[in-house]
This record gives structure tokens, sequence and C-alpha cells, in this order.
């Protein structure tokens, strides 16, 4: 039977060795421990602005626009090769097939951190245009540029990558960064922002009243970009928000998340989980998110159409008590765009994820509400050969932008003729459904049967 | 909070090693570690801390009732009163479903039409078991007279929440920390063997125990595994429990030196052992000598006969085994080793493999063990069967955890754990000559630990839902 020890051996070892070499290294490794704690917390309030909304920079840059420095009004997004997903890829030999070339560009924000280069106070607009990334480009023109040139209309860009569509229709109303409500709102509602339980929980009625509210001089000084003011967020100090926000804005976990994405590729072979790359296909080489995939399986039309719809229409009929029609934009995910190209695996386990798009149309026309379901109209150019999203990112490249458009302006053309006023009274405005024979043929509405 | 998270490691611990040694005076330290612990316990649920207090405040009373009373009787009544209250608390967060469920099944098998009684929903609190034993053995031991009273309840209660071992031991008693909650030296010698041990420790649990774990829950989570799919999936699962566990203690000792506590000894080496009755002498022994005394000692120990003897360890095993858990195969595995050491003590406590060389000795020993923790990892008779079936064959050869890109990981985890289990010396054995190599491998081994936590995020304990 062995003899309990009242110590570890060590404990004897340490206390004989030299106390001034155990002090030096003692207070060596407290300092470096020290260091290390201190720069970590130091990136998560400066890097990853935790206490904002956190997030990477390059995205809380693109996001805050110059409302978090009023002093910015333009920026230039350098341009080069590659884009979201390849800088998921650890390797730069692997990921190079897969990068394409994305031109510099150039924006100039809004006092609100928008994108509108021609906003002035108090000026009119005939379209507000209301979305995330989709909204903006990677490419030549991004959404509101090209919806204006295809309609020939004044369109307001209400968008902001990283948002999702109730965050940024949340703004949009809070807000209020127009004096009066343009005549139609188009609104992008991306595929796998399409939960039920994100759209139920969502409090309208608060947005409303904040919209309805008189406006103050507070609004005025907001308008104008003075920055927010700075407050401790409290709810993000609660240890469940602290175990799920510290590892995801630590440095050191960055940092190790690469290291072992680049062990992994190298050695192993195994891509990151948030890539899945389709090295052939009929349009070349092209990279998926994984994060989609996994999203898109949890959704199905029995679970999410019917709360998805309801939150649409209570929005709907708000606008459209104020004389103004939404038109809400289905975009579709480059995953299920491309589901033919997937691996069975893959496209398996996306499920009924796919058929909620199609439902979420049929519903909301079935409601007479405004809807563009850009997925039939995707398809018909995939069919065609012509690729619509980038093959490095998870976002639409230029030709897709311009289908996009183009849908867009077709269903909008009937109802608003360029120089309408903008309090509601023009033909169909609140009520889609005296034009409804006009849209009929419309190639971005008519229910393109799918292919699974 | 758990000791492998970014919140224990990056927030709670630098925070509280500051404070405990820069900021706060030497009289207010044991009241610094207990709103510490407080904190440490609380980070699960805030309302663990009203019960964790309520613990407290009965065996500090108690004791203050056992201490003054005016006769031995009169002592007696607060100590049943006291280990009374302790074991309701107990039972009731604990064990009140599994005795409801328990007494429904029994009805319906009478036929019963409808449930006896109505079984409660209770969240179960972190760490119960073990500072509930932790705290009735202060009024015990009090009532024994082997300890003198805490010199304060902020004293005791800082003892029973010290967050080092609050959750998951080793347990300490009152009498092994009684000096040393009065009057401890800090010095860099115990806080680097402290820091080395807590390192060790961690990258047993992070390292091995974890890279193990997805052999066993492949094994355990199929229904037609094969033959050599349930003996690696089983020898997986044997080692996750002991690198787990005793990582675990690490941690707890190393963190204790790191505030000037010694505490005891949980495992050494139990794999190594040559029979079960040595088995349990090393694995976890903070548990089994708390039974030991408080538990196999007062029904009468070896005193009263073979016969009693057998029926005392026997008795004493199988409530071993329901303290680890709320079910019925916790109470298997309490009965399985009941009987072995039952067994062993008729043979003169001989290893049932002492005819053999040692070589056989510990390989027998450990495959008695190792079907120990199929009882104890199967969650319900489905899941035992169908390991049972494999084990023994009845499934064919079966298929193995896979082995290509990255999952030869596990493989890799498995073999340094055989090799740590049986060929290396326990890390309270290990011999270490501080300087600057030593400082640079361990601070390498804990950036590598840490990297894998963060990849990972948090890995709850094994041990943490006892």
């Amino acid at each position: 039977m062995p003899k309990i020890p009242s110590t570890p051996a060590i404990v004897a070892d340490f206390a004989a060795a030299n106390p001034r070499l155990l002090r030096a290294l003692g207070r060596a490794v407290a300092l470096l421990a020290l260091a290390w704690v201190a720069a970590d917390w130091a990136f998560r309030f400066g890097y990853f602005r935790w206490q904002e909304k956190w997030m990477p920079r390059e995205q809380a840059a693109a996001t805050a626009g110059p409302a978090a420095a009023a002093a910015e009004r333009e920026t230039v997004l350098p341009g080069g090769r590659g884009a979201g997903l390849t800088r998921f890829v650890p390797d730069s030999l692997l990921a190079a097939p897969y990068e394409e070339f994305h031109p510099a560009e150039r924006r100039i924000w809004d006092a609100r951190g928008y994108p509108n280069a021609d906003w002035s106070p108090g000026k009119a607009y005939d379209i507000a245009l209301v979305g995330d990334s989709f909204t903006l480009s990677l490419g030549r023109r991004n959404l509101g540029e090209a919806i204006a040139e295809a309609s020939g209309r004044a369109l307001y860009h209400h968008g902001r990558p990283a948002t999702g569509p109730m965050w940024i229709m949340g703004e949009f109303l809070r807000s209020r960064p127009l004096d009066v409500l343009p005549p139609v709102v188009v609104w992008t509602v991306t595929a796998r922002d399409m939960s039920a339980a994100m759209f139920t929980r969502q409090p309208l009625e608060a947005w409303f009243r904040a919209a309805d509210a008189p406006r103050s001089e507070a609004d005025a000084t907001e308008a104008e970009g003075a920055p927010r003011r700075a407050g401790v967020r409290w709810d993000l100090l609660s240890p469940r928000s602290l175990e799920r926000d510290l590892p995801a804005t630590s440095m050191s976990a960055l940092l190790a998340r690469k290291a072992w994405r680049a062990v992994r590729l190298r050695l192993f072979g195994v891509w990151p989980e948030e890539v899945l790359p389709v090295a052939r296909s009929p349009f070349g080489p092209m990279l998926f998110y994984g994060e989609n995939l996994k999203m898109l399986a949890r959704f199905s039309p029995e679970t999410d159409c019917e709360g998805v719809c309801n939150t649409i229409q209570r929005l709907s009929d708000w606008f459209a008590a104020k004389g103004t029609r939404l038109v809400v934009v289905l975009v579709p995910e480059k995953e299920q765009v491309y589901r033919d190209i997937l691996p069975p695996r893959e496209r398996e386990a996306m499920g009924p994820g796919v058929e909620l798009l199609a439902a979420v149309a049929a519903e909301l026309e079935r409601r007479e509400i405004g809807v563009v379901d850009l997925y039939p109209a995707f398809r018909e150019a995939t069919a065609r050969g012509e690729r619509v999203y980038w093959r490095d990112d998870t976002h639409w490249n230029d030709a897709g932008i311009a289908i996009a458009a183009q849908a867009i302006a077709d269903r909008l053309l009937p109802h608003s003729p360029p120089g309408s006023c903008p309090n509601g009274a023009t033909a169909g405005g609140a009520n889609p459904r005296k034009n409804r024979s006009g849209e009929n043929g419309n190639s971005a509405t008519s229910r393109a049967p799918r292919r699974p | 909070m758990l000791f492998p998270s970014f919140s224990f490691l990056f927030l709670f611990l630098p925070a509280v090693l500051a404070g405990y040694h820069l900021l706060v005076p030497r009289r207010a330290r044991n009241a610094w570690l207990l709103c510490a612990s407080y904190v440490f316990y609380g980070w699960w649920d805030w309302r663990f801390c009203g019960l964790l207090l309520l613990t407290t405040s009965i065996d500090y009373f108690a004791g203050k009732a056992i201490v003054s009373a005016p006769s031995r009787a009169a002592a007696r009544r607060a100590l049943s009163l006291s280990v009374a209250a302790d074991l309701s608390l107990l039972g009731f967060f604990k064990y009140c479903g599994f005795g409801a469920g328990t007494l429904n099944a029994i009805a319906s098998a009478l036929g019963a039409s409808h449930p006896l009684v109505p079984v409660l929903s209770v969240t179960l609190p972190v760490g119960i078991s073990f500072y509930t034993f932790q705290a009735m053995s202060y009024s015990i031991d009090l009532y024994r007279r082997e300890a003198r009273p805490a010199r304060s309840f902020p004293d005791f209660a800082c003892y029973v929440s010290l967050f080092p071992q609050l959750v998951a031991g080793p347990i300490v008693r009152y009498r092994d920390l009684d000096a040393q909650l009065r009057e401890r030296e800090t010095s860099w010698a115990a806080a680097g063997a402290g820091a080395a041990l807590f390192v060790l420790g961690l990258a047993k649990k992070v390292l091995v125990a974890d890279a193990v774990a997805p052999i066993a829950d492949f094994a355990f989570s199929r229904a037609d595994i094969g033959f050599a799919g349930a003996w690696t999936g089983l020898a997986a699962y044997t080692m996750q429990i002991y690198f787990d566990f005793s990582g675990y203690s690490d941690m707890a000792v190393g963190l204790g030196l790191l505030f000037g506590f010694r505490f005891p000894a949980n495992f050494l080496s139990p794999y190594k052992s040559r029979s079960m009755t040595e088995f349990w002498t090393r694995w976890h022994i903070s548990l089994s000598t708390w039974l030991r005394d408080y538990l196999y000692i007062p029904l009468g120990g070896n005193r009263k006969g073979a016969a009693r003897t057998y029926a005392n360890l026997f008795l004493t095993m199988l409530l071993g085994g329901l303290w680890h858990g709320a079910s019925w195969t916790f109470v298997a595995w309490g009965a399985y080793h009941g009987f072995l050491l039952a067994a062993e003590r008729m043979r003169g406590k001989r290893s049932f493999f002492a005819a053999c060389p040692a070589p056989v000795q510990v390989a027998g020993t450990f495959v008695l063990a190792m079907l120990g923790w199929l009882l104890f990892r199967s969650p319900d008779l489905a899941v035992l069967g169908s390991m049972l079936r494999g084990l023994s064959g009845l499934n064919g050869p079966g298929v193995l955890f896979p082995a290509h890109d990255a999952a030869w990981l596990h493989w890799a985890g498995l073999a340094v754990a055989f090799l740590l289990a049986f060929a290396a010396p326990n890390t309270w054995e290990m011999r270490w000559k501080p300087g600057w190599r030593t400082v640079g491998a361990l601070a390498a081994l804990f950036l590598l630990c840490t990297a894998v936590i963060l990849v990972n995020t948090s890995s709850p304990f094994l041990y943490f839902q006892f």
C-alpha cells in the first residue's frame, strides 16, 4: 500500500532552490502574465470594441461609418484579391484559386454614417433602401446605385453591413433619417435571417412609438453627426454574457483559432469549418459559408414562415398607414442558389430551410404585401451559365446586383412614376392590388418551379 | 466558472491573486477569499450562494452548540440535528427527483394508475456533495473533540467555500486547515510549485482527458458498437475520468499553494494498483478516507467480526456510489466495488491475481476498474447492454473511432494517457528543479492548454455533476 505524502514532491524541490532565482523567476512570470492579460483586455476594448457592439475592427469601421468619428465623411476601401470567405483560409496558396479581384471603392457617408453622397438635410426621396451588407458592394456598383439607375428615382440608401434585417429596420424607424417618409421603402431580408424566433421577438411597438414621436433638438444634433454619449453596457457584464463574449473578443483566442486553422489545413488537410470549398463546378472554384449551411438547416416553412410573415405584415401595415409601401426583397443565400454543386451531404443537411423562401414569398403575396423573391431570377441566370455570386465571398457580384436591381425596379415601376409626391398618394402606394395585373408577367415575381 | 475557461484564467484568477497579494491587508485575506469564492460559486447561479451560506450556518452554529453543550447527550443532540439538516438539504437537491421517480416506478409496477408522488424539477447545485461533506466533518470532529472550534464565522465560511476545491474536491477537513486559516505563509517557492502543479493539472484535463473523450463518447453512443470499438471506448473513458478528475485535483492543490494552503493528496497513480483494496487507497483518497472515518468506522469497521466487516465495506461503497449521483447505475457501481473489496478482504486483502507476476496483477486490477467505469459511464440499461454485447464480441469486430485527418490526435492522446498512467511518475512524485528551462517548458505547456481551451471554448468537468 502506498504511503500518502502530505505535499507534492516539487514543493520541497522549490523550497530547496535558491530564493533569489525563485524571486526573479516569479517576478518575470507574474509580469509576463500581467502584460498578457492587460493586452488581451486592451484589444477587447480597442480592436473588438466590446462595450460598443463588439465586432472586429474592419467590420466595426465599415459599420460605424462617420457616426463614430464625425470628421470622417469619406472612406476608401482598398481594392485587391480575396474577400470574406478567403480570409478564413489560413493558407494563401490554397485560397488563391478562389480569389477574385475587387476594385477599390470610395464611400461617401452622410451625417448618420450611411452611403449617401448627395444627402442634404430635408431632401425628399422616392425610395428608401433598408438592408444589410447585401445593399453594399464588393464590385463596381452597390444595390442602391443600381436601383436608382434602373428605376430613375432618387434613392436614400440606409444600408449597413453585419446588421441583419431586423436591426437595420429598427434603426431606420428609431433614428428617422428622413424628414418625410418616401412613397416606397425597399427592405432586403436575407434567407439566413428568416427565423421566426428572431422576427417575433423584436420590439416593434417601441420602434413605432419612436418613429411617431415629435422631432426634438436632440434628433437634430444626432442628425448632424454628433457622437453618441458613451456609457457602460451593463447588460454585457452578466456572467452569461461574459462567458460568451470574453473568449469571442479575445486577441489570444483569435490568434489561437488562426494557428489551429493553419495547423489543421496544412497538416491534416481539413478546411476551417467556416468555409466549404468546391474546387470544380460549372462556375469554376467556389467557396461556401459553413455558418450559412448550419443556419439554413435550422429553418423550415412549418416553423418559421408564419412568424416571419406576421412581423412583416405589422411593419407593412404601419408603413401603409403612413402612405408608404413596403416592398420586401427576399435575398437567397449563395448556398441555396448553388445548391446543385454542393457535396451531397451538405445539400441534404440544409433540409427544408431552402423551401422557406418560396413559402414566405407565397404567403406575402397572399397577404398582398409587396415582395420580390430573387431566388427564381437567380436560378434562371444560373441555368444560363451566368455567375451571380462572388467565388470568394457570400455576397452577390455585379451581375447579381444588376439582376436584383432590375427585378426590384420592375416591381416598383408600375406604382410610383418619377417625381411623384412623397406623401404616399401615388397609384398603388397603399393598395398594391390596383396594379396587380400589371405585375404578373414580371420575371422576378413569377413563381418558377424550383428544382431541388 | 470552470478552471479551464477564459473568464477564470483571464479575469477571475488574476484579479483574486492581485487582490490577495498586493491590495488586501493580511488580516482581511480570509475575507477576500470568502468574497472571491462566493463570486466564483454565484457565477453559475447566484441562488446557489444562499444554499452554500445555509449549509455553512448550520454547521457553524451546530459547532457552537456542541462546544458549549452542558453534557455529551446535549452535544449529541446538536450534532444529530446538524447532520440531519445537512443530509436533508443534500437529499432534497440531489436525490428528490430520483427518489420520487423510483417510488412512482414501483407503484406503477404494482398497478397504480397515476404517479404516487409528484416529481419536482430541482436544479442540482454544483458541487453540493463536496461542500456538504466538508461542512459535516467540522461538527462531527468537534463532537469527537478532534478539532477546535473555528475562530469566527467568516473564517469558517471561507473554509467551506474555498474556491480552489469548492466544486470538485479534494474534500478537506476543517482540522487539517484550522491552523492554516489562522496563519499561513506565502512564498515564491510555494507559489512557484503551486503554479507548476496548476499547469500540470490543466494539461491533464485539457490535453489528455478532453483529447480521449470523443473516443469514449463514440463507443457509448452507438447501439451496434463492436468488440474493438467497445474496448477502446471503455479504455478511453477509464483514462478520461482519471485525467479529468486528478487534473482538477492538481489544479486545486496548485491554486491552494498560490494562496498559502496545503491540501491533501487525492490521487496517487491508481491504475498502478495490484488489488482493488490498493486501488481505493490511491483513487479519490479524500473521499475514501472521509467515508472510512465518518461512515465505515462508525458502522463498526472491522471490530465486530468478519461478517459485519464485509457488510460494512459493502454498505460504505454502496453509499459512496450513491454519493456520486442519483441514479441506479451509480448504486450498481458502488455495489460492484463493495463486492470486490469484501471479496478481497475475505482473501486477507490479497489481490485476486496474487499468484501472478506483478504486471499481470496490475493489468487484472485495471480491467476490474474498467468494468466498474462501464457501470459508472452508462446512463441507462440500454447503453450498458449494448456496451456489454460489444465488449463480449456479440456485435462482431465492429468499427473503431476514425483515425483519419485530425482525429488521430485523439488516438495520440490515448497513447499518451496510457504512458502517463502506467510508466510515468504522478504529479505528486515528480521532481523538478526550478530554473529558466522549467519555467519555459511550463509556460509553453500553459500556452498550448490556453490555445486549446480558447479554440474549443469551454468543456465542463465530468465531476461537477457529483
